[in-house]
Order: structure tokens, then C-alpha cells, then sequence
């Protein structure tokens, strides 16, 4: 099938990249908003459009174990899951890339319970964030197709070696119907390559052990293998970049680890990731016309975080404003907002930083938010951010 | 051990470093123990009870005889013990303590090492392997 336009929800286009990717296993249980990935690509199964074997599982806890053994076992294999699922995964998830297998996972963002909600928010991929494994967030529908073909290699790569999370915002991406550029299937299979397993148990003529117990006096490796699963991080940061350039040489579409959107001379910045960024672009080219020097920072690899990258494109602004979309956990402000302020510390002339929380459960973020984000963000640079950096955006008050 | 640097990434057992692949020939899976079990040979009636018992195969055999104890695969269950006809028993738990400092006489009786821990006893010789091509080169 040649290159095509079509007209798919983020979930439909997951499913699509994964009948092109061809993987030997899928393991899922369903969950809101995720479920429609696995109902498009179950029906590719069972119309023989892949060869993949597909595991419908009793849990999530059993969809990323089954994961985890056919990964092992030497397969290319991959998962979906949302929120409370991903919860229950996570024990699972430290295994994955403890194991350093390269599972990828496509999480379709929602709010964590309680109170019960099945809209969107970035909670369950924080939740993730200390899980070893490479998080991917998209804008939309196209990057998470874009995202999802990439991160097969990332997760394959011999430097990296870690599984791979692809995000989509809940409800947002994954049930809104956008065009997505369909490559070619022959040259998506061209670009993801052919797997090959590092050690597979299924290689009988070479034996070897997975996750063996690492706990008696001299014969101790656990440390050392966690500080193997740090550089595998620092590793990644060139590769997904690299990874990114070769798919736009190949598909048009280039990828970095983040996006500056009129950052160029600008004074003032937003800093977001996911489906919200597109509003805040909006919003950015609305102020532009009005002649205020606002950028938009919109971060892709969250995990490995590009520090350096990140401290050199905001030094030199007056202020900024980082955008959270994740449950508050008693913390100095949102888990975006840590790493944000944490890569600028030690500049010389820090830009002001205050951070806002949006959107949880599904909240709106309309264009007026962010712009009243940008104007509190600029008070706060002349008169100083006061004691509390977090506000929050249509939050009823 | 090996540096992180030169592991096999996710602490795979492979080749060479740093556990054997598969199995657990090569690694102490028993060096935990706080109790060594000596075997008394004058005692055995060579049954072998014991043999058709133990879980991890450390009942060393030869000939249909029992010949010692692998001390660095025996996790102390007892199950040889309890399966054991004579009277007194032909095997009997010590303290790790004791065996140590040599504080009892039947710690001569004892072949092979419980772990590293146990530095009097003496180790078996483990045949050298190569490393795989792929596997970072041990130091």
C-alpha cells in the first residue's frame, strides 16, 4: 500500500502503525481511553493482516508479564494501556526495563482514580517516570503514529535497549479524528528493520538467564546494572535524535527531543507536552500578531530528559511558564516544572519560573487560559513570583 | 566482578560473566546457609534416600555411592536429613558459625565451599569459557 491520507483518531493510527510494524506478540487487557487501539488492531488480526500472536490477558498486570517473557523469548512486542492499567502494570514495568527489553507501550493518558474519571491527564505517565523507561509524548495524531514507528527503534537500538512509552493525550488524541499521513508499508517495515533479539531464551544453543536474583555477598550486580540502565538513558538522548532526522529524511517529517515554537527573540515561554501544546501554539501566534515576544518550548522526550538541550533554548528568557497536567503529590510544583527549573539552576541570570496545573481529568484548556497564563507570568517578572509558584488554570475558584 | 561497565547489559546470565547461563552450575545459589550440612561417611549405608530427595542436587554421587555435599547449592531444607534411615543420621547440619572456626570435628568432612564467606574451605577448579562475541570482555 503507497503512501496515504487518512482519516483516523490517535488510536486508530496507533493500530495502523502496528499492523505495518508487523509485532510477533501484543498482550493487552482493555482500558479507557485505550481500548479502541486494541479493537482496530484485533481486527487486523483476525482479518490476517499481521502474523502477530495475540494475547488477550486477565489483567494488565498479566498483559506486561506476557510482554516481558516474549520479549525475552526474542519477539518484538508491544502494548497499550491507560491509567489505572498502567497502575497495575507497574511492578511489571521495572522488570521490563530492568531486563532492559525493548517492549514498547502505547498509553493513552487519563486521570488516576479517585474520584472516578476517564478523561485525560498526564498522572498515570508520571506515574511512570521513574520506571526506567523512555517516555515519548505527542501532540497529536500524526506524531503518535510518527512517535510509535520511532520508538520501535529507539527500544531496538544497540546503545538503548530500554522499552519505550508512546503517549497520547486521553480523549483528546485518542478519540479525535485528525488526517494522518500513512507511509507505505514496505517502507515502514524498510525503516523499523528487521528484529533483532539481544540473547533470546528461545536461542537454545546459547543458554542464558533473565533477571536472576542478585543478592548474596560478592556475587551482588544489582547496582551495577541499574548505573548500565543510567547510561543507557544518557545514550538514548543522540539516538532518538538521530532517529528522529533519518525519519525525516525518509517521511518529511524531521523530530528532536523538543520543539521550540517561536522561541527565537522571544521574552516569555510556555513549556507543555502533549495534545495542549497545539492550543498554545495557537495562542503564541495570536500574541506574536500583537506584537509580544512569547515562544512555546514543547518537550517530546520526557524521559531521558534533554537537560543541556533544554538549559541552552531558555536561557536568556524573562520568564517562564511551565504547564503541568498531573496530580498534585505534595511536591514543589509539577513533576514538568521540577525538571524545568532544575535545568536552569546555576545560570547566571535565571529566568523568572512559575508553574500552572491544567487540565486534569479532562478540564478544558481553552486559548484565554494560556494567554492569562502569559500575563500572570509577566507581572510575576517585574514584581517577582512570589511564595507560591503553582496556580492553576480554569480551576473554579 | 566485573565493572558496570563491562557486564552484560540488564545483568543477563551469559557466558563468562557474570553468572552461567541457564542453570546455576557455576553460581553459589546456597552461599546464603547459616548451617552447613556434613556428610558421615562411616555411618552411610549408601541408600541413597538422600540422592533421590534433594531439590538442588547436591548429594555428590559416584558409582552408586554418596561421595560428599555440593555445600555451594545446598539451601538446608532438610529433606535429606528427614529421608535418612540410619541412626544416628548420616548427614547432620552444623552451624555456619562453628564450621567457620573449625569448631567442630566433622567440619573436615567438608569438600567444597559454601560461599566466599567460608574462605577455609577450598573451592572446586571452574573451567575457564569464552566469552560470547557480542558480551563486553571480562576483566
Amino acid at each position: 500500500m503507497t503512501q496515504q491520507t487518512l482519516f483516523l483518531t490517535g488510536n486508530e493510527a496507533i493500530a495502523e502503525a502496528w499492523r505495518q510494524i508487523n509485532p510477533d506478540v501484543v498482550a493487552a487487557y482493555p482500558i479507557t481511553p485505550s481500548t479502541t487501539i486494541m479493537e482496530s488492531f484485533t481486527q487486523s488480526v483476525a482479518d490476517g493482516l499481521v502474523d502477530t500472536e495475540m494475547i488477550c490477558v486477565e489483567s494488565e498486570h498479566s498483559a506486561m508479564s506476557a510482554c516481558v517473557g516474549a520479549a525475552a523469548a526474542g519477539g518484538r512486542v508491544m502494548t497499550a494501556t491507560s491509567a489505572n492499567g498502567l497502575a497495575l502494570m507497574v511492578e511489571v514495568l521495572y522488570i521490563a526495563s530492568g531486563m532492559r527489553l525493548p517492549i514498547t507501550l502505547a498509553l493513552a493518558t487519563r486521570a488516576l482514580s479517585a474520584p472516578l474519571n476517564i478523561h485525560g491527564d498526564h498522572s498515570d505517565a508520571m506515574l511512570m517516570r521513574d520506571a526506567g523507561w523512555i517516555i515519548l509524548f505527542s501532540e497529536g495524531v500524526q506524531e503518535a503514529y510518527d512517535n510509535f514507528l520511532q520508538a520501535v527503534r529507539i527500544a531496538e537500538h544497540p546503545d538503548v535497549r530500554l522499552p519505550v512509552a508512546v503517549t497520547l493525550d486521553g480523549m483528546q488524541t485518542t478519540h479525535q479524528l485528525e488526517n494522518l499521513i500513512s507511509e507505505d508499508d514496505e517502507a515502514v517495515r524498510d525503516f523499523i528493520g528487521e528484529f533483532k533479539p539481544y540473547y533470546p531464551l528461545v536461542d537454545v544453543d546459547n543458554p542464558v538467564t533473565y533477571g536472576a536474583c542478585s543478592v548474596s555477598f560478592g556475587e551482588d550486580f544489582y547496582f551495577e546494572s541499574k548505573r548500565q540502565q543510567e547510561e543507557a538513558f544518557k545514550q538514548a538522548l543522540p539516538v532518538i535524535e538521530a532517529i528522529g532526522k533519518e525519519y525525516g529524511n525518509r517521511f518529511g517529517r524531521s523530530y528532536e527531543l523538543y520543539e521550540a515554537y517561536q522561541l527565537q527573540g522571544a521574552e516569555y515561554a510556555l513549556v507543555m507536552m502533549g495534545a495542549n501544546a497545539g492550543t498554545a501554539k495557537d495562542v503564541v501566534d495570536e500574541l506574536r500578531a500583537e506584537g509580544k515576544k512569547v515562544g512555546l518550548l514543547k518537550l517530546r522526550s520526557f524521559r531521558p530528559f534533554p537537560f543541556a538541550a533544554v538549559t541552552e533554548v531558555l536561557k536568556g528568557l524573562r520568564g517562564i511558564a511551565v504547564c503541568d497536567r498531573a496530580a498534585p503529590r505534595g511536591s514543589s510544583g509539577g513533576p514538568l516544572f521540577q525538571e524545568i527549573r532544575s535545568a536552569l539552576y546555576g545560570l547566571d541570570q535565571a529566568p523568572t519560573i512559575i508553574n500552572f496545573i491544567y487540565g486534569l481529568g479532562g478540564r478544558q484548556l481553552m486559548p484565554e487560559h494560556l494567554r492569562g497564563a502569559i500575563e500572570k507570568l509577566q507581572v510575576a517578572t517585574m514584581t517577582g513570583p512570589g511564595d507560591d509558584l503553582v496556580g492553576y488554570l480554569n480551576l473554579r475558584n | 566482578m566485573p565493572s558496570w561497565r563491562e557486564m552484560p547489559i540488564g545483568g543477563l546470565g551469559v557466558m563468562a560473566v557474570p553468572l552461567a547461563p541457564g542453570n546455576s552450575v557455576e553460581y553459589d545459589t546456597g552461599s546464603w546457609s547459616s548451617q552447613v550440612l556434613v556428610f558421615h561417611e562411616g555411618i552411610c549405608i549408601h541408600c541413597m534416600q538422600c540422592w533421590i530427595v534433594c531439590p538442588d542436587s547436591t548429594i555428590l554421587a559416584k558409582d552408586g555411592k554418596v561421595i560428599g555435599i555440593d555445600h555451594g547449592h545446598c539451601k538446608d531444607c532438610g529433606l535429606c536429613v528427614e529421608a535418612c534411615p540410619t541412626n544416628p543420621n548420616s548427614l547432620e547440619f552444623v552451624d555456619a558459625a562453628d564450621a567457620l572456626v573449625g569448631a567442630t570435628d566433622t567440619v573436615k568432612n567438608i569438600k567444597y565451599s559454601v560461599s566466599a564467606q567460608f574462605a577455609i574451605m577450598e573451592k572446586p577448579e571452574k573451567p575457564a569459557r569464552a566469552p560470547k562475541p557480542d558480551a563486553p570482555a571480562s576483566a
